[in-house]
């Protein structure tokens, strides 16, 4: 068993243990300190040979590092002067709330246009009324209810209030037969 | 120390800044508000006076209900009496004339003569107030660019209605001539219900008599014609109480309808740039006992009131005409 786990130590410096042994032999390693000692021996032959390199770093020189990461304070990013800070921030917000100010005088002085698509097609539907009001079928005009029509375009041309071409209405308008 | 001389000068003229930008922006407003204005209402005035004044002739595009009609149009203006003449170039084949103030209208597919002799000072193409000035309360005339138009210039007027009771417009002038090329209508919630274009459209001298005659008297042999019998009366028996603001009565009159010669009382309203019309006769089996509909647009609202029906009908939104017809009632003695 520990020859076993000595091989894939082995294997593991040379990565040639598929991935989920090699997470079960970290884990051997990492609570065996005499497998981890060993893990360490490994990989200093292993990079010595890389690098022909001949120092031979200490087998305790992992730890130490850890130890003393683990002892250093967090440091934190410096705070800015908060008074500075402040006093850009109200200059900011001065400013967006003078556009504001003028923008919302603008809006309410101005009147709307019509904001309309120029090619949509001409209204056609018929409005939703209240349930108790009965609709009329729009494709037919009753005789009296047309009749009412002409009449209304007559005299609202003669009276000024159909703008334009009022007698186009009653050129189009269909006639029950 | 030297910073601190920086952020003492920086604050102060920022509060400064402040204010000009503030007074700069309310004074351009102010002025940019009144300006135009003014002109859009001299442009429209322009229009009124040219319409009436040139002869021209074209071919117009009417747009509404999802339909398409074309007509063409003759205007001449000849030692000061205006002769009009309105063509459908489509089945059913109609046409309005008015020769100084008598207007005719005829309807081959009903061979049927209308005839209409009220005065009118009025042109077919257009039709606006004398003096728009007074309608500022519940229009706001605003002048919106320049497009082209058969290949013409214009500037285009919009009239925005100030409340929901009525209709805006969109009006293309030419900029040379002073004639309107387009028109549309658009209701309480921006959408275009009606348009009518100019596709062609040419100012001459003068228009031959022949075109603006009507049908030859042998193609209207056996029509029938009809005289809008009518006579000014007082109203002694309806208050209107739901009529909006500007909505001003110009007539009061009882009407023979050529469909059962029956009489009907007529009241027209307008606004200068909006009319609607109520009529009120005995309950009819014609007509629903009340409904609601919508022809391009017109909106029409009828309904029973002891006995006579009452219907409202104009081009304004279906809440106008509901709400005239809703505050007709029986003038009572203490009215």
């Amino acid at each position: 068993m520990q020859e076993d786990l000595d091989l894939k130590v082995s294997m593991l410096v040379d990565g040639e243990l598929d991935p989920a042994e090699a997470i079960r032999v970290l884990d051997e390693i990492r609570q065996n300190p005499q497998l981890r000692a060993k893990w360490n021996r490994y990989n200093a032959a292993s990079l010595s040979m890389k690098s022909h390199s001949k120092v031979f770093p200490d087998a305790t020189f992992f730890d130490k590092v850890s130890q003393v990461l683990e002892s250093e304070p967090v440091i934190l990013n410096p705070s800015r002067s908060r008074k500075k800070a402040s006093n850009r921030f109200a200059y900011a917000a001065a400013l967006a709330a003078s556009f504001v100010i003028v923008g919302f005088f603008a809006w309410s002085m101005v009147p709307k246009e019509f904001n309309q698509s120029p090619i949509e097609p001409i209204l056609s539907t018929v409005e939703t009324y209240p349930a108790n009001v009965q609709l009329v079928n729009q494709l037919s005009v009753p005789r009296r209810l047309n009749d009412y029509l002409i009449t209304h375009n007559e005299s609202a041309y003669q009276s000024g209030g159909q703008n334009i071409l009022s007698y186009a209405r009653v050129v189009s308008y269909s006639t029950e037969k | 120390m030297c910073k601190e001389r920086i952020y003492i000068i920086s604050k102060s003229n920022y509060y400064k800044l402040l204010v000009v930008f503030l007074g700069l922006g309310v004074a351009t407003l102010a002025f940019s508000r009144g300006q135009p204005e003014e002109t859009a209402k001299q442009m429209l005035m322009a229009m009124v006076e040219a319409v009436k004044m040139q002869n021209y002739k074209g071919t117009v595009v009417y747009l509404r209900d999802n339909q398409v009609e074309t007509m063409r149009v003759y205007h001449a203006n000849k030692d000061g009496i205006e002769q009009e003449r309105i063509v459908a170039l489509n089945s059913p084949m109609r046409e309005v004339i008015r020769s100084g103030e008598k207007v005719t209208c005829y309807f081959p597919d009903t061979r049927v003569i209308l005839v209409d002799n009220q005065p009118s000072h009025r042109s077919f193409l257009v039709q606006l107030p004398e003096n728009v000035e007074k309608y500022a309360k519940y229009y706001d005339f605003v002048l919106t660019g320049h497009e082209y138009v058969v290949r013409k210039e214009t500037q285009v007027i919009q009239l925005l209605p100030k409340d929901e009771y009525r209709y805006g417009r969109k009006i293309w002038i030419d900029i040379e001539n002073h004639l309107p090329l387009k028109f549309e209508l658009i209701d309480e919630k921006g959408r275009l219900i009606e348009q009518m274009m100019f596709t062609d459209l040419q100012l001459v001298d003068g228009i031959p008599s022949e075109k603006l005659l009507g049908p030859a008297e042998s193609d209207i042999s056996g029509w029938q014609l009809r005289d809008r019998g009518h006579s000014s009366e007082i109203n002694n028996a309806w208050v209107f109480g739901g009529i909006p603001g500007g909505f001003q009565q110009i007539f009061y009159k009882k009407r023979i309808m050529p469909t059962d010669n029956q009489a009907v009382e007529h009241i027209l309203f307008s606004d200068g740039f909006s009319s609607v019309s109520i009529y009120v006769d005995k309950k009819t089996k014609d007509l629903p006992k009340s409904y609601h509909k919508k022809m391009g647009a017109i909106n029409s609202y009828s309904r029973l009131l002891d006995g006579y029906q009452i219907t409202v009908l104009g081009a304004v939104p279906g809440k106008t005409v509901q709400t005239i017809g809703d505050g007709i009632e029986f003038m009572t003695v203490s009215h």
